[in-house]
């Protein structure tokens, strides 16, 4: 019985299923592509209706999930994105449990057949979108529930999510507005740890180390303010999310060994990320802001790279195997056959390279102090694409915030 | 010949009618008094207890407090401090309608203070006879503000070889009655809840 597995009679229809599956695999859904290019190609309404009501196949949902939620945040439909990115987060949860079926395909064919889990720094990336989303509606409760899940996921993944200072600052304004001073003054300081230069935190640590009494710790960060920044608690914030270029693609890596053993791997491939500025200025009077940078390319490089060790041990015994599907063939069957059968296994070893495409190439928090009252404010981009946007509607209460989301250079 | 054909279809037919009945949909009624969890999250046993394990003491606390003088209260949202999107209004409400029915206080109506200042106006301004207008400067001031945080604290087991994975969620919410008057905090108190839910890692 087992010497008939690998005669050729028995192969033919593998063979044709197994090329099958070849053609068919490292294909992305095509809604995802049309969506991802009409994102890029500036048509966000398309590519919003693209994916409407679309959820797209099991393997491929988290991807769709993801893409949907920062389609519909680009749009300003934040509702929508809330939706689509709660699902995300859902499915998510779901699927930290393994299938044993998708992993057995997996060992044999590629990774293609398992359900897209999203990287660790995209999985991160969900719960931002959902406290930009949030903050963006002034759901300040909602937002801290965001912030929380991010900052459990930085703690599950330490080393490889610790560039992402966008992220944590986020979460700390999210404790801050809702006057949890303790739990954002601990954010802050581990954000003023993590980046080269504190400088973009040291207001926030001021600030709230006056709030709590650390007169000690306010001394020292006065010391390292940045030049024109002054705290009057009136003052309001103009506070923007800024998108800046197009995030890291994945792309195929291999290894080949002869006869024919390939192994395959997916690598990041930085796409366009302009050095920018952000600037405004109410009237004639130039605002004071900070700005803390995440570069999301390297943060995904990271991620990945911590998945590496996993993902090799996983390529080495799917190659092992093949071989020895291979030698059994050869076993029993001319060199034809097994010359076909290793080239199917050979072009079968397809890395996976979905990823969540519509991902800015960096994300900025930058926040412009501003005086109480109503105010026209102009923000000049300079660098990559350089534009002027005048915001005309900027109402600023004493002490309170307004949120505004952009997507520059892409 | 004919013997294990007919076993063999027999038990393609059992298999069949056991994936078919395996994959209808089937609903039933449950009762909104019977615990059920389904995970370690939050769920509506959960509110039911928080809510009776509140109202219990605050009414105990007022029932005997004088001459049958039903104070003016207000409710404020209760803050969710929890890693969970629960909508509170959902218990304030309960804890709100039971008080209102245990006679103990009366309850102003925030979320439609918009549309009775809009009523009132209507009534003033449209030509209504006087006779049918409601009377002004009739409504009544809070004597208390009831206002409330629900707090959680999620655990789970570390990262290790095992078939199945340990969560445990524990949930307080401190409920507190403040006077108006005096700012004092006239009554508090908590409701503690804790549930370890076990997930298998592997699945089909």
């Amino acid at each position: 019985m087992v010497t008939n597995l690998f005669s050729f009679a028995s192969l033919r229809p593998l063979i044709g299923a197994a090329l099958l599956l070849v053609f068919f695999s490292g294909c992305t859904a095509g809604a995802l592509r049309q969506a991802r290019t009409d994102f890029y190609r500036n048509r966000v309404d398309e590519a919003a209706a693209t994916l409407e009501s679309d959820d797209g196949s099991r393997r491929d949902r988290l991807l769709f999930l993801m893409e949907k939620g920062l389609i519909y945040h680009r749009a300003g439909r934040y509702e929508e994105s809330i939706k689509a990115l709660l699902k995300a987060s859902r499915l998510m949860e779901e699927q930290e449990k393994v299938s044993v079926s998708q992993q057995t395909g997996s060992m044999v064919i590629n990774e293609w057949v398992t359900e897209y889990k999203g990287e660790y720094s995209e999985r991160l990336w969900v719960h931002s979108y959902l406290m930009m989303n949030y903050l963006l509606l002034y759901k300040y409760e909602d937002a801290l529930v965001e912030a929380k899940l991010a900052l459990r996921r930085m703690r599950e993944h330490s080393d490889a999510l610790k560039g992402d200072y966008y992220t944590r600052a986020l979460a700390a304004l999210c404790y801050e507005n809702l006057g949890l001073y303790s739990d954002a003054y601990i954010e802050y300081k581990k954000l003023a740890e993590l980046m080269p230069n504190p400088v973009p935190a040291a207001p926030d640590l001021y600030r709230l180390a006056l709030i709590l009494g650390f007169k000690d710790e306010a001394a020292k960060y006065r010391k390292i303010l940045p030049q024109g920044w002054e705290f009057s608690p009136k003052d309001g914030e103009l506070v923007m999310f800024v998108g800046v270029g197009s995030g890291p693609v994945k792309i195929p890596g291999n290894i080949v060994l002869p006869p024919s053993i390939r192994v395959s791997f997916p690598q990041y491939k930085n796409r366009l990320v302009p050095h920018v500025q952000v600037m405004a200025a109410s009237g004639t009077e130039p605002l004071v802001g900070t700005v803390i940078t995440t570069d999301v390319s390297s943060v995904s490089k990271s991620a990945l790279e911590e998945r590496a060790t996993l993902l090799m041990a996983k390529e080495s015994a799917r190659a092992a195997i093949k071989e020895a599907v291979a030698q059994a063939v050869g076993r029993k069957n001319d060199d034809v056959v097994v010359a076909l059968v290793r080239t199917v296994l050979f072009l079968m070893e397809e890395p996976d390279t979905r990823g969540w495409e519509t991902l800015p190439g960096a994300l900025k928090l930058v926040r412009f102090r501003i005086s109480p009252g109503a105010h026209t404010v102009q923000v000049r981009i300079q660098g990559g694409v350089s534009q002027t946007l005048t915001f005309d509607d900027i109402r600023i209460h004493p002490g309170a915030r307004v949120y505004r989301s952009l997507r520059v250079s892409y | 010949m004919r013997k294990p054909f007919h076993a063999a279809m027999l038990i393609l037919l059992v298999t069949g009618l056991f994936i078919t009945a395996g994959c209808s949909t089937t609903t039933r009624n449950i009762s909104t008094e019977e615990e059920i969890h389904y995970d370690e999250a939050y769920d509506f046993s959960d509110k039911k207890v928080i809510v009776d394990g509140l109202v219990e003491p605050l009414i105990a606390r007022y029932r005997n407090s004088g001459d049958g003088y039903r104070p003016v209260a207000i409710v404020y949202p209760i803050a969710n401090r929890t890693s969970e999107h629960i909508d509170t209004t959902g218990i304030s409400d309960d804890i709100r309608g039971r008080l209102i029915n245990g006679g103990i206080f009366r309850f102003l109506n925030e979320a439609q203070r918009g549309n009775i200042a809009q009523e009132l106006d209507y009534q003033r301004n449209s030509g209504m006879v006087a006779r049918d207008q409601i009377k002004q400067a009739k409504q009544s001031g809070a004597k208390y503000i009831l206002s409330g945080t629900l707090r959680s604290i999620e655990k789970e087991e570390p990262k290790g070889i095992r078939l199945k994975k340990k969560k445990m969620n524990y949930y307080s919410l401190n409920l507190q009655l403040t006077d108006v008057e005096t700012g004092l905090i006239d009554w508090t108190h908590s409701v503690d809840l804790a549930r370890e839910a076990s997930k298998p890692i592997i699945g089909w």
